[in-house]
């Protein structure tokens, strides 16, 4: 008996001691969390903490067609460098943007897609949705009419037809876009595809 | 300890997992559309959620079984033996395959490994130090999971003389040092980081199974096994909420749940159908196909002259994988198991001879 | 090791589910109150394991499966809900602050009969004196399941209507008031041909035939309703179905330990009337208090009272059967 309880005590104390070691470290070095990643942080609003998922993981879309690029699996999505041109990169990872969820989708010659930028805590996303619109403005796109309040439309039709557009839903900027060589049916996909994103997650 | 057929049925559903998932990939890179994907997606795998979360389902089952069969294996060998088996199963089908995939990479053929293929490249995925230096292209993309294999049965070795006096203690070492690691690992850059930071979340996956097991073994009591495996659990999560990149896709704590449930049912499971032979024979070659799949999927269109996802190219992928896990599996794999399995038991009679022991014959955990 | 200890212990952790989820976490949830510990067992334990509604679904899965295992007899199943019913009418006409669906409630004699008859719940847009009645409608199923002696085919009747539901429903007819019921209901079917199984009563074939059937009547109402989408329903379902398994298939001499515990046997005997009163006394508790003394302390008073009216039910509706 007094055996099995000296037992149960070395047990006890073992696992105190390993417990405090533990703690311990979580005391001193944290749990863990990139201390240089801090400032890359998006805060999503949660609407209703009973959902299995913050809806606001992924706001977007997708379009119809074979999709040829999808970073949405991923936790973080991917780098802005690894899907976009340097350039648009550079410009919208200085407005705040750190990461990009997409879908992308062909078929033949017809491309749509929708692409989530999330915005770092701290800076406001419009910065990034001017930044966005300037750019494509600066390359020559001239501003076409939206479906809606909020959605800064940029089209062009040389070398093939394009439109993208571009709004803000909570920490997101978000993209819109359709291009090809048939203008007819990038001008009906692109409104069928900025209709059903804006249904789907109003600008807010 | 009876062989667990049950976990054969296990491994082999991992195994499709994970060849599924790889291929859906594959299709995407052809930009083709694999219209079975599209139909089991809508009907079975979406309303289960389990489209995003194919990859978890098949690397925690692997790592689960693999922490379940080791620590019944580690029940009767000695540290030595142990490792020497260990690498004995895994190391010589892992370099055949890089070495050939080295070899047709360099002769320029398409093999979907990217960067310069040098000696560097082979030495250093030989010995799985291509996760620890930047530079160094992946041959096989798959192998990233035999450095955590390699971590645990280290681990495992380390503790084997406390693991026969007292059970408990590695379990609760194991929740302390990767609660440790978890703070200690932080950064993820550069590359070595990196891959310690995969090693020691996903790790709490094999320990799980190590429980699963001790509490089988009757050497653990349920309800400590029950307590051990929620903390490892709160430690994955915990690995989970605190990494923008580790483990990169959500949905490992979910999946460990539900494996962890299905693998203790299944080691329940008898009868025929689950005794069957062929079933047995494909979760022995589980390993292989989980090392060859890749590089015949990528080889496979430029060899026919066609792009990745074409029906003739996924039928032939198909095939070629089945028949080069087999070949490996019947002339790399086993002989290097019994070759080594004679050379312990060299100048030993009948008697002396190193047990049969169960985790030798479900030893394939891939 | 007989079957009572699985089932024990199944509905145990059932009644402890649903209360948490439906009553504690319910009442914070209905006022926007997302305090601490709760908000970090969301995001350490639910979010990962994506089950939301604070486990309370889960726990309506674990105790249909159990109910379909091991029907009890169709009255005392009833009981509750009769009940749970009156004692609403009586809150609401009191002036108690109950749960209830719609919020703004009206008792009259013509919705007491339709709730007690399950009417309300069959016909869109009536008001619910007990929202989480229809579950026990759902065992009330199993009940009648259970006198099939065939053992496969009042299942795949079942389950053939589910489906014709959902063929009704995705040709438009409103049947969005149905949804929950017809996702939950193929649980107790799955229970029921568990138990068939294990009497050897069915054949290995037929059973997994019926089961993926049940699966798939599952994933199909999910589909079929885009507001159950957001809830992932089934994912709560494959884990107690997969709790449900392994229970039955391990429980030893721990699980039997567990099981006799005095405690164990409370929740077990008493997870119906805690379900059905929770709604009832415990929001009236905890609306009555609110204003008055800190939440936390009231929702101990609430616990407390419903477990002592959830007892006394309990006793009362055992010593008239019997039992």
């Amino acid at each position: 008996m007094r055996g099995a309880r000296r037992g149960a005590v070395a047990v006890g104390v073992v696992h105190v001691l390993l417990a405090v070691l533990a703690l311990g470290a979580v005391a001193v070095l944290g749990t863990g969390a990139d201390p240089d990643r801090v400032d890359l942080r998006v805060t999503l609003p949660d609407p209703d903490p009973r959902l299995p998922v913050n809806a606001d993981v992924l706001v977007i879309v997708r379009p119809p067609g074979t999709v040829v690029l999808d970073t949405t699996k991923e936790k973080r999505g991917a780098w802005l460098a690894d899907v976009l041109p340097a350039k648009e990169a550079n410009v919208l990872g200085h407005a705040g943007a750190v990461d990009a969820k997409a879908f992308v989708s062909r078929d033949g010659a017809l491309s749509r897609g929708v692409w989530q930028f999330g915005i770092r805590d701290g800076v406001d996303p419009h910065v990034a949705l001017r930044a966005a619109d300037d750019l494509y403005g600066a390359g020559g796109w001239q501003r076409a009419p939206g479906p809606r309040r909020g959605l800064l439309v940029r089209a062009q039709t040389q070398p093939i037809a394009a439109y993208r557009a571009h709004y803000v839903v909570g920490p997101y900027l978000i993209r819109v876009e359709a291009y090809g060589s048939d203008a007819a049916a990038v001008d009906r996909e692109f409104a069928a595809l900025a209709g059903r994103q804006l249904a789907e997650r109003p600008p807010r | 300890m009876r062989y667990l057929h049950g976990l054969d049925v296990l491994r082999v559903l991992a195994s499709v997992a994970v060849v599924y998932t790889h291929t859906r990939d594959w299709f995407a890179t052809g930009g083709q559309t694999w219209r079975l994907d599209h139909a089991l997606t809508a009907t079975v795998l979406a309303p289960f959620r389990l489209d995003a979360y194919l990859v978890p389902i098949a690397i925690t089952t692997f790592f689960l079984i693999s922490g379940l069969v080791v620590t019944f294996a580690a029940q009767r060998e000695s540290p030595g033996r142990f490792l020497a088996r260990r690498f004995t199963r895994v190391l010589p089908a892992l370099w055949v395959v890089l070495a050939i995939v080295w070899v047709v990479a360099r002769t320029g053929t398409p093999i979907g490994v990217t960067g310069p293929v040098d000696g560097a490249t082979l030495l250093t995925n030989l010995t799985l130090t291509n996760f620890f230096f930047s530079g160094n292209p992946g041959l096989d993309l798959v192998t990233w999971t035999l450095v955590v294999q390699v971590c645990f049965y280290l681990f495992v070795a380390a503790t084997i003389p406390l693991l026969r006096r007292w059970p408990w203690l590695p379990a609760a070492i194991s929740v302390a040092l990767v609660s440790v690691l978890l703070s200690v690992v932080r950064t993820e850059s550069p590359v070595a980081l990196h891959t310690l930071r995969v090693a020691v979340t996903l790790l709490p996956i094999l320990f799980i199974g190590q429980l699963i097991a001790l509490v089988r073994l009757r050497r653990l009591h349920p309800l400590a096994g029950l307590a051990y495996g929620a903390a490892h659990w709160l430690l994955l999560v915990r690995g989970d909420l605190t990494s923008d990149f580790t483990p990169p896709v959500p949905g490992y704590p979910q999946t460990v749940v539900c494996i962890a449930l299905l693998t203790i049912a299944c080691c329940r499971m008898s009868g025929r159908w689950v005794a069957a032979g062929w079933l047995s024979a494909a979760a022995n070659r589980t390993y292989a196909v989980f090392l060859v799949h890749v590089p015949v999927l990528y080889v496979t269109p430029p060899l026919l002259s066609t792009t990745a996802g074409t029906t003739l190219a996924f039928f032939v992928a198909m095939v070629g994988t089945a028949v080069a896990a087999d070949l490996l599996y019947r002339f790399v794999e086993m002989p290097a198991v019994r070759w080594w399995r004679t050379w312990e038991n060299r100048g030993q009679n009948t008697a002396e001879r190193a047990p049969d022991d169960l985790a030798g014959r479900v030893e394939a955990t891939r | 090791m007989t079957r009572d200890v699985p089932v024990t212990l199944l509905r145990a952790g059932a009644a402890l589910l649903i209360t948490y989820g439906f009553l504690v976490t319910g009442f914070l949830a209905s006022h926007g109150s997302n305090p601490q510990p709760i908000a970090g067992l969301r995001e350490w334990v639910n979010r990962p394991l994506g089950l939301g509604e604070d486990f309370g679904p889960l726990g309506l899965m674990v105790l249909l499966l159990c109910t379909g295992y091991a029907a009890g007899g169709f009255v005392r199943t009833y009981l509750p809900v009769g009940v749970a019913t009156l004692l609403a009418a009586g809150a609401v006409l009191i002036g108690l602050d109950i749960s209830t669906v719609p919020p703004d409630k009206s008792v009259t004699l013509a919705n007491v009969a339709g709730n007690l008859t399950f009417a309300s719940h069959l016909v869109a847009d009536k008001t619910l004196l007990v929202p989480l009645a229809w579950v026990v409608g759902c065992q009330l199923v199993a009940c009648l399941v259970a006198f099939d002696r065939r053992g496969w085919f009042a299942p795949a009747a079942v389950l053939v209507a589910v489906g014709e539901l959902c063929v009704l429903a995705a040709n438009g007819v409103d049947l969005d008031h149905l949804a929950r019921p017809l996702l939950f209901l193929p649980l107790v079917l799955l229970g029921h041909v568990v138990r068939r199984l294990h009497d050897r009563a069915l054949p290995a074939w037929a059973g997994l035939l019926l089961g993926t059937g049940c699966l798939v009547a599952l994933a199909a109402v999910d589909r079929t309703f885009p507001d159950l989408r957001k809830w992932w329903y089934p994912v709560a379902a494959t884990y107690a179905v997969l709790v449900f398994l392994v229970a039955l298939l391990v429980s030893g001499r721990t699980a039997a330990s567990v099981a006799g515990r005095t405690v164990t046997r409370w929740l077990a005997d008493r997870v119906e009337w805690l379900l059905v009163l929770s709604g009832v006394v415990g929001f009236a508790v905890l609306n009555a208090l609110r204003l008055h003394i800190p939440v936390p302390v009231g929702m101990i008073v609430a616990l407390v009272a419903v477990g002592l009216a959830a007892d006394a039910c309990h006793r009362l509706t055992r010593r008239r059967s019997g039992t």
